[in-house]
Formats: structure tokens, sequence, C-alpha cells
């Protein structure tokens, strides 16, 4: 059950379980666990910044896996399986491939041998795929797995949380209008832009304008050029709309978005102090 | 005469709901942009080709937003927003603080042009183009610790080094000056377009 | 509750106002309508109700105008908000948020008010417009009638006791008009004092106590709703206006455009939505005549799918068209039929009206450029925007040109790269009636002087009778029903807007 539908809005029998709410992703999803936004923001920072600032710090590889498995708990409990599923399959897999890695160019491996003893061509084409599983490793095991669980927490953000929510949550948080309007405005165009972009796109496909034809590298400015006008037009019809309805009052603004930290929110926090607290040790010693 | 047409007072006024609804617009585009371009610069050798096509990229929306910008503080709350977005999409805490940083050094440059000058729209975006290194930052910080992870493990320092090879050290000064200049030649083909298109069509 | 004295507006930058000497004075709990010709004033009228003129809008205010007793120009916008609620023509683009529940609340949150007030509001709103199934939702999920009821809840939920409304049907179907209406009737019964700006006017019909025509900015006629209602249809016509019921429509003698032959079939047109076990469309062993080819149905019906799958435009979009005797793929498709887009700035992309029309020959369809030389090009160029009456702003920006104009220049780009089957999104939607009949003569000549069929989606039964051939009635993904332009036809066509509305 969501706060955005006000209890004297509700009808009886008119729903059968937790009510589709429209979230940032812009999916309707039903969530059984609610967190506080705030609780979340702070989720997504402590994760990302402690697994990416943290690195190769002796400690960290007990702390990034943990930090690694709120997001995945989370998805799971916001109804993302597969979402869930494969971020776990690709976090885990950095393990396997760094392992495997490892030992196919290790001494003790098939290509360092190789590579000691070839000659020529053969130590060219070894000396390739080395680089190639070195870039792969590099990529996917170094920067990758590192990325993973910040992003991973972001997704739970977005999916799990309504606008209205996060604008409660930045109110709370004394975010001046002046950041807070942007920002909603920004949520509100994301799927505007995405329609305008398929739009324009059919219109150039049609037009037979595509990087195969005669002038490809207008290609930008077919592109980017009738999106930002259709954009700063529908934006200005939005202001008007908005500005008739009062944004812009030189009062607080209200919410009728439902947020407070609850039991969940405060096991959360707690794991984020822990995270800081273990993160300011490791710096430390 | 009108405030807004008064060259003494325009530049430092307050800001009203219209201006951060513009602010908005713009900022989806240029967070759609950088967003497109960021899962690219993984890929090391991406890195800093991103470093060249995002600025470049950006250069037409900024252009037309800084000839609609009347006020100082716009392209500030741009860089801040583009921060909160990408740090609340789990990139790190680094664009946050970029963002502001090179958003309000931006909007200084093109105030002291009273955001009508293109010389100083173009040195601005140029100077705000920098804040994509809060984005690049995770690459680079993570690529060191892993550095250091495989440096101090049993296969030592030689193996370590060999790694960096494929992924060159592309640390945060050059970065920088690349975004810088980018930035330069995305505005220079912003004002192309600005004259070509967005001023004719009424819009600029 | 409204009154007006004196009051003229020119917009900044316009030498020209666009209202002048206005005098109004509106009763509390009338409902009254404005129309005349696109660009006469009525949507500056209702921009000075709710004050986005001179706020939003710059330029010069002369004479006074209050509502509710506030001075609008005195007034900034949010603390008109509570007394004037406005509806806007354009359903994409009022919404501020994401999902309808916000929406809805937006106005109360926006003036502070408390939680429980806004949750009370909403919730009143919703028992009032009936938008319970509609809470919750995403915007985007919407058609354009239940986002046009959205739009109205939204604005009711601050309780204005003015509600002004700038053409909001220009993008519903009939249905969609017909929940609007209700909307209306029920603000109507409540006692507030209601404006419209409107072209199309057959839904006000009973609802409108006084009807106001504006012509060049000044009041031409104010006059009874019962009274304008009655007026014959060339009173109408002599005011630009559209004809304002069902009966009175303006047939075209379609016989003389009906060719004979078979030119068009549709074979195992099939689509379906990724994760759909339905088809959105489902049009198989269809041979239609060319002409002018007219698609109606409701929202949601298909008619936009079986428009995209004619292009060739979706992957998803499967099946063949034979198009005088000969057998279009998808991509043949995409190459050799054009669309016009209801919203047409998405597809004009050059800098010029005469590039605009070049690109058309040089790229794409290879056709032209064969030993084209390049000033050929630009002759035969020249000539086409000559005949769609182009030739004097060849070197304007696209997207610079008026609304017309914009859709006269897509269909000298699908003339220019060749293209005999054109189809045509809703190319009437918020066009005056002298607006819609130029329309319908430019499709009317493009068959005529160039062989093009044309297919049209549209909502809009005086475009239909000024200018279709066929009709091809589109409902559920299938073709309930086709038939030609004779007699039974028209019967038929006027049968399916009544039943409508």
């Amino acid at each position: 059950m969501t706060a955005t539908i006000p209890a004297t809005a509700r009808r009886p029998g008119t729903e059968s379980g937790a009510p589709p709410t429209a979230t940032i992703a812009g999916a309707n999803t039903t969530r059984r666990l609610r967190l506080d936004p705030r609780t979340k923001i702070l989720l997504v920072v402590t994760i990302s910044t402690i697994v990416i600032a943290g690195g190769g710090r002796p400690g960290m590889e007990i702390v990034a896996p943990a930090l690694a498995v709120i997001p995945f708990v989370l998805l799971l409990a916001a109804g993302r399986r597969r979402f869930a599923a494969a971020y776990a399959a690709l976090y885990a897999g950095t393990f396997a491939v760094d392992a495997g890695i490892g030992w196919l160019v290790g001494p003790a491996g098939p290509l360092s041998a190789a590579y000691g003893t070839a000659t020529g061509g053969a130590a060219a084409g070894t000396g390739v795929a080395v680089a190639v599983l070195d870039t792969v490793r590099m990529t996917y095991c170094g920067v990758f797995a590192a990325c993973m669980p910040g992003i991973a927490a972001g997704v739970v953000l977005v999916s799990t949380t309504t606008v209205g929510e996060f604008m409660a949550a930045m109110d709370r948080w004394r975010v001046p209008s002046s950041v807070t309007i942007p920002l909603a405005v920004v949520f509100r165009f994301l799927p505007t832009v995405a329609e305008e972009h398929a739009a324009i796109g059919d219109a150039m496909r049609q037009r037979g304008i595509m990087l195969g034809g005669s002038r490809p590298w207008k290609m930008l400015e077919y592109r980017l050029v009738p999106l930002i006008a259709s954009c700063v037009k529908i934006g200005d019809d939005l202001s008007a709309a908005a500005l008739t309805r009062g944004l812009g009052a030189p009062v607080r603004r209200t919410s009728l978005a439902d947020v407070g930290f609850r039991a969940a929110d405060i096991v959360l926090l707690g794991l984020c102090a822990a995270a800081w607290a273990a993160w300011i040790v490791l710096l430390l010693s | 005469m009108t405030a807004t047409t008064n060259p003494t007072v325009s530049v430092f006024g307050r800001l009203g709901a219209r201006d951060f609804v513009t602010t908005g617009v713009f900022t989806t585009i240029m967070f759609l942009v950088t967003a497109l371009g960021a899962p690219l610069s993984i890929v090391p050798v991406l890195l800093p080709l991103m470093a060249v096509v995002m600025p470049i990229c950006g250069g037409i929306p900024f252009m037309l937003f800084a000839a609609r910008v009347r006020r100082f503080g716009m392209i500030t709350i741009m860089g801040t927003v583009l921060g909160t977005l990408l740090a609340l999409m789990g990139h790190g805490i680094f664009v946050f603080a970029t963002g502001i940083v090179f958003g309000l050094l931006g909007d200084l440059v093109a105030a002291a042009g009273r955001y009508r000058s293109l010389k100083f729209n173009t040195l601005a975006y140029g100077v705000f183009s920098i804040w994509l290194l809060g984005n690049f930052m995770p690459i680079v910080l993570t690529r060191d610790a892993y550095y250091a992870k495989l440096a101090s493990g049993r296969r030592g320092v030689g193996y370590a080094d060999r790694l960096m090879a494929v992924m060159p050290d592309w640390s945060l000064a050059p970065l920088a000056v690349a975004c810088f200049v980018s930035g330069l030649l995305g505005a220079w083909l912003g004002r192309a377009m600005l004259r070509k298109h967005f001023e004719r069509a009424g819009l600029a | 509750m409204i009154r007006m004295d004196n009051v003229s507006f020119t917009y900044a930058g316009v030498d020209r106002p666009s209202v002048t000497g206005i005098d109004l004075e509106i009763p509390s709990g009338q409902t009254v309508l404005l129309c005349g010709r696109s660009g006469c004033g009525k949507t500056t009228v209702t921009r000075l109700v709710n004050g986005l003129a001179p706020h939003f809008h710059d330029g010069e205010l002369s004479g006074s105008v209050s509502v509710a007793g506030i001075d609008v120009a005195a007034t900034p916008l949010y603390g008109l908000a509570g007394t004037v609620g406005s509806v806007f023509q354009n359903p994409r683009s009022q919404f501020f948020n994401v999902d309808t529940t916000s929406e809805l609340a937006f106005g109360p949150e926006n003036l502070g008010r408390s939680r429980t007030d806004i949750e009370a509001a909403v919730g009143s709103v919703a028992d009032e417009l009936d938008l319970h199934r509609l809470l919750g939702r995403s915007i985007f999920q919407l058609s354009g009638g239940e986002k046009q009821r959205i739009a109205c809840g939204s604005v009711a939920a601050l309780r204005p006791p003015v509600i002004v409304l700038d053409e909001p049907t220009s993008n519903l179907d009939f249905a969609g008009i017909a929940l609007l209406r209700r909307c209306l009737e029920h603000w109507k019964a409540a006692g507030r004092t209601v404006v419209v700006a409107e072209h199309r006017l057959h839904f006000l019909t009973g609802l409108a106590d006084r009807a106001i025509v504006l012509e060049n900015g000044r009041i031409a006629d104010d006059i009874a709703g019962d009274d304008f209602f009655s007026r014959p249809p060339a009173w109408f016509r002599a005011r630009g206006l559209r004809q304002p019921s069902l009966a009175k429509l303006d047939w075209h003698d379609s016989s003389a455009t009906v060719p004979v032959q078979e030119s068009l079939g549709l074979s195992g047109l099939r689509y379906r939505y990724r994760g759909s076990k339905q088809l959105a469309l489902d049009v198989d062993g269809r041979g239609l005549p060319g002409g002018v080819i007219c698609v109606i149905g409701e929202n949601g019906a298909g008619k936009t799918t079986l428009a995209r799958t004619l292009c060739g435009l979706d992957r998803r979009g499967h099946g063949t068209v034979e198009f005088r005797g000969r057998q279009l793929t998808r991509r043949r498709r995409l190459r050799e039929t054009a669309l016009v887009m209801q919203d047409v700035d998405r597809q004009l992309f050059t800098e010029s009206v005469l590039d605009e029309v070049v690109l058309s020959m040089t790229d794409g369809s290879s056709k032209y450029l064969d030993g084209a030389a390049a000033g050929d090009v630009e002759g035969r160029a020249l000539g086409l925007l000559a005949t769609l009456d182009l030739a004097d702003c060849r070197d304007r920006h696209p997207l610079s040109l008026s609304g017309g104009q914009k859709q006269r220049l897509a269909i000298a780009s699908a003339l220019a790269a060749g293209r005999q089957l054109v189809v045509f999104d809703e190319p009437t939607s918020g066009l005056d009636y002298d607006h819609m009949k130029t329309m319908a003569a430019e499709i009317r000549r493009l068959h005529d002087d160039h062989g093009v069929t044309s297919v049209v989606v549209t909502h809009d039964p005086e475009f239909i009778a000024a200018c279709g051939t066929y009709v091809l009635h589109v409902d559920g993904g299938r073709i309930v029903d086709d038939y030609p332009m004779d007699d039974d036809g028209r019967r038929r066509l006027t049968a399916h807007f009544a039943a409508a509305s």
C-alpha cells in the first residue's frame, strides 16, 4: 500500500494487493519493503563512495563484498528478481574472471609459458592475447567490479521511489527549490526526451537520413537540433502550466508523499555508519 | 525601461520558478549526453575518447542554454543537478563536488560577459566541461586501487606494471585539459548551431 | 467575476496588438465560449484572465483586467493560482509530475497546504471528476483524453472559482471530448465560471451560456449560447468557424476523385507489442481504392499502429502492402511512403525551406540523384515550393514557419522524394475552419495533380467531409468497417461520430 494514494481516494473493492506506483524510473513496481528515500540516497552514496575510493586497501576485500550484498537484497525485496540475479552473476563473475585470467597469464599458466618460449608470429599472437586478457581483467575486474554495487544501489533508488517521495525527502533536508525544481523537471523530462528522440529517429529513417547517407557528419546536427527545439517548446508550455498552479509561490512547499524512518531504515542506516567506521579504520591503519 | 534590459542590475537578480524549469529542461539534455557516454568510459581505450566526445556533444545544448540565461546561478544549478543525478546513480560522491565547483566557475566566467558575450560563454563552457572529471574519477581511482592490489599480491610490481601498460595512465590533469579543449570545440560547434538554427528559428 | 475594461495587449517583439479594446463582463457561474479564426486573439484573452499575459508572455498591456476582484496585472501568478485554474491545449506538455496522483496534488503542494488538506482535495476531486481509476498511474501511459481529465482534476484541486481552457480538445478523439464535456458540466453545475477558447464547437452545445466571436483582436459577436448554436451553417462559415452540428457538414463531391481500380492491398499486417499476447494490429486480405483514405476509430484502436506499419517504421509491424501492383516489404515502404506527423517539427532538419526539399531529393531516394545536376535539383525544388505556396519563404528556417506552412513543407519534402503513398497523422488537430479547408484542398490536390494516394488518420468529421474518398474504421486493431464516401458512406460516417459523441 502506498501513501501516494490518499485514504479518501481509495474505494473498497477496486484494488487487489498493492496498487502500482509510478517510480522515477517510470516502471510501475509494487513495493513490499518501504524505505525512506533518504535512507536509499545515503545507501547509494555510502556504497558507491566506499567501494570506489576504498579500492585495494587491505580489509576492503571484506567490506566491499559485504556492501555489495545490500543492493542485491533490496532488489529482491523490490521484486526485481531478474535484475538482482544478473547483478549477482556479474559481480560474482568478477572474482572468477580475475582468478581465471590470473592463472592463464600467470607463471604456471599456458599463456605465460608460451610467451616465454615462442618465437616470431607465435610470440606476437600470444602477446596480443595476453594484452586482450589484461584489458578485460583491468576493465571488468578492476573498474567495473568496483562501480557495480553503487550502480545497483542507484537502480534500487530510482526503481522504488516516486518523484513525490524523492521531493519530499529533499524537502526534509531543506534543499532549496533552485535545486529541487530542476531535479523534478529532469525526472519529468527524461521520458519526454526519449519520446522525441524516437520520433525524430523515425522521421530520419523515413527520409533516408542515416549514417550511410551523403552527409554523415551532419548526423549530430540532425539529431540534436530538432530534439532541442522540441524540448525548449515543451519546456515553455510546462513552465506556463506549472506557474498557473502556483509553482514558485514564496511559501514552503508541502508534499502529499509520506516519508519517515521505520525499523528497516534504522537497520540500513546502522549498516551505513558501520561501513564508514570500517573505512576510516582501514584508512588510518 | 524594465529591469531585464537595464545592464546594471540584471545579472545578479533573483531567479524565479521559470528559470528553474528552463534549467531543468537543458539539464535533462546535458544529462542524457553524459549518461550515454559514461558507461563507455569504463573501457580503457574509450575513456580519453569520452573526455573529447561528451563535451563536444554537450556544446550544442549548452550554448543555447547560455543564450537563454539572464541571471547568475543557472549554470551553477545545472552543474549541481548533474552532479546530484550521477551521484544518485552510484557514480560516487566526487561528481557531485565537481558539478558544483565547475558549474560555479563556468557561471562566473559567463557572468563576466553578462551572458551575452559569445567569447565568454565559450570559455565558460570550456571551464564547465571539466566537471566531467568527477565522472572519470571512479575509473582512475579504482584503476589505481587495482594496481595497488596487484602490486601487493604474489605476482608483484612487474605484473602490475605490465597490466597498467594496457590501460595508459590517464591521470586527471591531461583529462582535465582534454575536457577543457573539447569544451571549447563543443562551444564553437554550439555557436555555429546557434547562428544557423536556433536564432533563425526564434529560439535563442 | 471577470471584468475587462478597454483592454489591449501587444506581445513583446510584435508590432500589432493581439487584442484591442476588449470590454467584457462575465458574471459568476457563466460558461462562456470564445471562438474565432486562428490568431483572432482568443488565446490571448484566456492568458489575460489567468495572468500568463503579461506575467509569462511579456508584452504591453493597457486597460484593466480583474478576476474575482483581483487586479491580474498587479498580482504574481502564484497569487492567482487559487482563483483561476488553466487547462491547456497539449496534454503532453502541461504535466509537471510523472504520476497522476502527484499531478492532482501539485497545486495544493505549491501553495503549502497541509498534507491532510491535500489528501482531502485529491480525494474529492477524484470523486467529482471520476478519476479513481486513473490514480497512481504514470502519465506516460495515459491516453490523450485521460490526460486532459487529469489536467482538469489538477486544476480543480485548488478549487478556483474561475477556470479557463485554451483549446482543450485539440488532441482528443470524440470519446475524449465527451469525457471532457462531463468535467465542464460538473463545473457548471457547481457554479464555477468557465471560459473555453475553442475551434471545435459541437461539444459545447447546450453547455455554453454565451458565445463570443473574436475577429482581429476585437469582439465581433457576443450572443447567448442557444442563439449561437442555432445559427445557419453559412453564418459559421462567414466567421471562419467550425460547424457545431454533424448534421450540417459541408460534403465535397468525392465521386470525381474516386479511382475505380484497386490500388492498396494490405495482407498479413500484424503488430504485437513486446510482451503482449494480443495483436495490436491484425489486418489481412484487404483491397482498397486509391484516393484519400480516412482512418477513423477511437484512441487506442490501432490507427497509429496501422499508420506506422504502413510506413514501415516499426520492425514489429509485419506483413506486406501491395501498392499499385507492386509488393512493398517493410524496407521498401520506408523508402516509398512518407509520414506527415502530427508534430511536424520533428521531421524538419535543415536550415532553410529550400534545403529541406533539396535534402529529400538527394538523400534516401536515389531516384532523383541519378543524373540530376545540382542546378536541376534546385530548380525542381523551387517548382515544388511554388505549387505549395512556399516560394516566398524559401530562405526561412523551417522551425520559424507557421503550423500550416510546416505541414506543407513536409508535404513538399514527400513529393520531392517521389513518395506516392503519403500517410497523415491528425493533420487538422487545432486547425480553424479556413486552415482545415486549405489542408483538405491540399490533400485533394496531392491526388488530382500528383497522383498521390493519401491515408489520413483523423478524428475530424468536417475534414473527412471536405476531402475523404474512402473511410476505414479501425477498432481493436482490425478493420471493422470500410466504405466509399457515397451517400450511404456519408450516412454511416455521420452515424459513427454521432454515436461517439
